[in-house]
């Protein structure tokens, strides 16, 4: 039997039927015996010191708040006025002081809207030139012509 | 107020990790009683060490008191979750051990490490634990649980988080390896050829 080839446990390998049966028994033998001492010898138990020290970090964890179990444990409804789509927007914005900016900015922009200053209303006026058509301009002004002729001529 | 402890021996794991996240003592004795024993077994088997195995155990059970607060009842054994944790800080502190070939393994320094009454059954398990040592990480892992611990491919492949067919694979090919490397150690193991 190539031994380098089972330790390797490649591609290559036997299967289990192919080795020595007594082999398979002497393994199976050992960890019977593995299996056995498991409980009865003392080497497997743990000491009067492990049990000690696994209470006392037991107790110490207890020992600092923690948020009860049966609190992670239920399933946390989403509450129906503020679903996730609105706490995700406000979180993008930058929360609620950035909202309350926002908010701020708006109603100054609403009411400058509807009540505008004086100064601002004349400011307006002048760069728009509200009292003149200069600010009609005629982009295409052969267009029309073309069109009548079109028609005219046809 | 903690119920006593015969009261809670009815209890599943699970349920009594609940009680202790609600600061209930007399859980955290039930839990400590019913599962450090068995998660320093495991740990004394994959390590043959009692001082490591102490600390391992040790390490497995914080962890445990430290998720006791977020585990969620009926996903996951907790004696599964355990066996997992256990096999993970085992295996890291084999890979730290210097790897050297079965025969240059020396016995373990520690008396008590010895696991059987008997020189002869000392000498088959101490031969057996030091082939272990030398199968890939996963193979001794598989092979330990498979056939010291005696658990079931699935419960193994759910510890392991691979499929089933996987620790087929894994235990076949580790048990392979273990034949081979005591192939030689026939005679040390009280086996006659023939």
């Amino acid at each position: 039997m190539d031994k380098n080839s089972l330790q390797n446990g490649g591609q290559g390998d036997l299967p289990l039927d192919d080795l020595q049966s007594d082999e398979l028994a002497a393994l199976d033998d050992l960890f019977a015996l593995a299996r056995g001492t498991v409980g009865a010898d003392d080497a497997f138990q743990p000491s009067m010191g492990l049990m000690d020290r696994v209470m006392s970090d037991a107790l110490a964890v207890q020992a600092v708040p923690q948020v009860p179990a049966a609190e992670v444990i239920a399933p946390r409804a989403p509450h129906p006025l503020q679903p996730a789509f609105w706490r995700n927007a406000l979180a993008a914005l930058g929360g609620w002081p950035a909202m309350a900016g926002l908010v701020s900015a708006s109603v100054a922009g609403i009411w400058i809207g509807m009540n505008p200053p004086s100064l601002l209303s004349d400011s307006a006026a002048t760069v728009l030139a509200l009292d003149s058509d200069d600010y009609l301009v005629d982009v295409l002004p052969g267009f029309s012509a073309e069109i009548d002729s079109t028609f005219f001529e046809g | 107020m903690d119920m006593a402890l015969d009261t809670l021996s009815e209890i599943p794991d699970d349920a009594l990790l609940v009680l202790f996240a609600n600061g209930d003592a007399a859980a955290a004795r039930a839990l400590n009683l019913r599962l450090t024993p068995r998660v320093f077994a495991q740990a004394m088997r994959m390590l043959g060490n009692r001082a490591e195995a102490e600390d391992v155990a040790q390490d497995a059970m914080m962890r445990l008191w430290k998720i006791a607060p977020d585990w969620r009842q009926g996903e996951a054994k907790v004696t599964t979750w355990l066996y997992r944790v256990v096999a993970n800080l085992c295996t890291d502190r084999l890979r730290r051990r210097p790897s050297v070939g079965i025969d240059a393994i020396p016995e373990p320094a520690d008396d008590s490490a010895s696991v059987a009454d008997g020189m002869q059954d000392r000498a088959r398990l101490d031969a057996l634990y030091r082939a272990l040592d030398t199968l890939p990480d996963r193979q001794r892992q598989a092979v330990t649980l498979r056939h010291i611990e005696g658990l079931a491919n699935p419960e193994i492949a759910a510890i392991m988080d691979i499929s089933t067919e996987a620790v087929e694979s894994l235990t076949a090919r580790g048990k392979r390896a273990l034949a081979a490397a005591l192939a030689g150690r026939r005679e040390d193991l009280g086996y006659s050829d023939g």
